[in-house]
């Protein structure tokens, strides 16, 4: 019965079931691992149970497509034909889920064709490198973390005192914008700030607001400066 | 000594810093690193012999 469904393919070459089941066990591991890797990795709104199971799965579908193609023109002239009518038209949201699609295709592709060795490192290379840009929040831009608007009545040259207070906290202070109202005194001023320690912001606030000379001070939090 | 000493950066702030700072370029001379020592062991050029 075994031997009889093994010759079932008609085929010049003998298929080799165990090769078969290699390629496409390995195209499933490669598939799960970028699945997972997607799960822990993934920030943003537009997450999708089904695209993280269409991770898993494409890689099956390919390598099986290779196998099946098994250096065939005619074969891959008709399998072209089926992609045509199949079309896939969804749109993906996110570049990176892009990547993951490619990535789930050419390790598909590298099982299928017996490329067990390239899989395997191409696996562990690109899980890798999407855990390291996840993790090292790759591509953020984190400047600063809370911006800091008060009202300065006092002279200008006496800033420096607000200033050296401010710094006292904050490892990097810029000033966003400073404005000069016609009608009242003072200046209008914006400060960025990359805090020392984000859990005694309030205390900042609150000290700048008992400073001499300071009025209508509000304190904002900032995030990343990126997009979901 | 001045008059607003900074306060004491704590440990998660510094790392934050470390992880977003320097793990990049870290990870980049790591692998340039092992790209050179991979093109001596793989694509040094033979000698032939004769």
């Amino acid at each position: 019965m075994l031997e009889s469904f093994l010759q079932a393919d008609q085929t010049d070459e003998p298929v080799r079931l165990a090769s078969v089941l290699l390629g496409l066990l390995m195209a499933f591991l490669c598939g799960q691992a970028i699945a997972w890797t997607y799960m822990l990795t993934h920030s943003g709104l537009s997450y999708s149970r089904t695209y993280v199971n269409s991770l898993v799965v494409i890689p099956l579908l390919v390598s099986m497509v290779m196998m099946v193609l098994s250096n065939n023109l005619i074969t891959a002239f008709g399998l072209m034909a089926l992609f045509a009518i199949v079309r896939f038209r969804n749109i993906l949201r996110d570049t990176l889920d892009t990547c993951y699609i490619l990535a789930g295709i050419t390790l598909g592709m590298a099982a299928g064709t017996g490329r067990y060795s390239t899989a395997i490192a191409g696996v562990i290379i690109i899980c890798g490198t999407l855990f390291y840009l996840s993790y090292a929040s790759f591509g953020s831009r984190h400047r600063y973390d809370m911006i800091l608007n008060f009202h300065w009545q006092r002279p200008m040259p006496e800033l420096d005192r607000l200033l050296a207070l401010i710094r006292s906290y904050s490892l990097r202070t810029v000033c966003a914008s400073q404005r000069s109202h016609e009608q009242e005194s003072g200046t209008d001023l914006s400060y960025r700030l990359l805090l020392r320690d984000n859990e005694r912001m309030d205390e900042l606030i609150q000290k700048v607001r008992n400073f001499e000379g300071t009025s209508r001070v509000t304190g904002l939090s900032a995030m990343e400066e990126s997009e979901l | 000594m001045s008059e607003y000493p900074p306060i004491p950066t704590p440990w998660r702030t510094r790392w934050r810093q470390i992880r977003i700072q320097l793990l990049p370029i870290l990870v980049f001379a790591i692998a340039v690193a092992f790209v050179i020592y991979l093109w001596d062991q793989e694509l040094s050029p033979s000698t032939m012999s004769g």
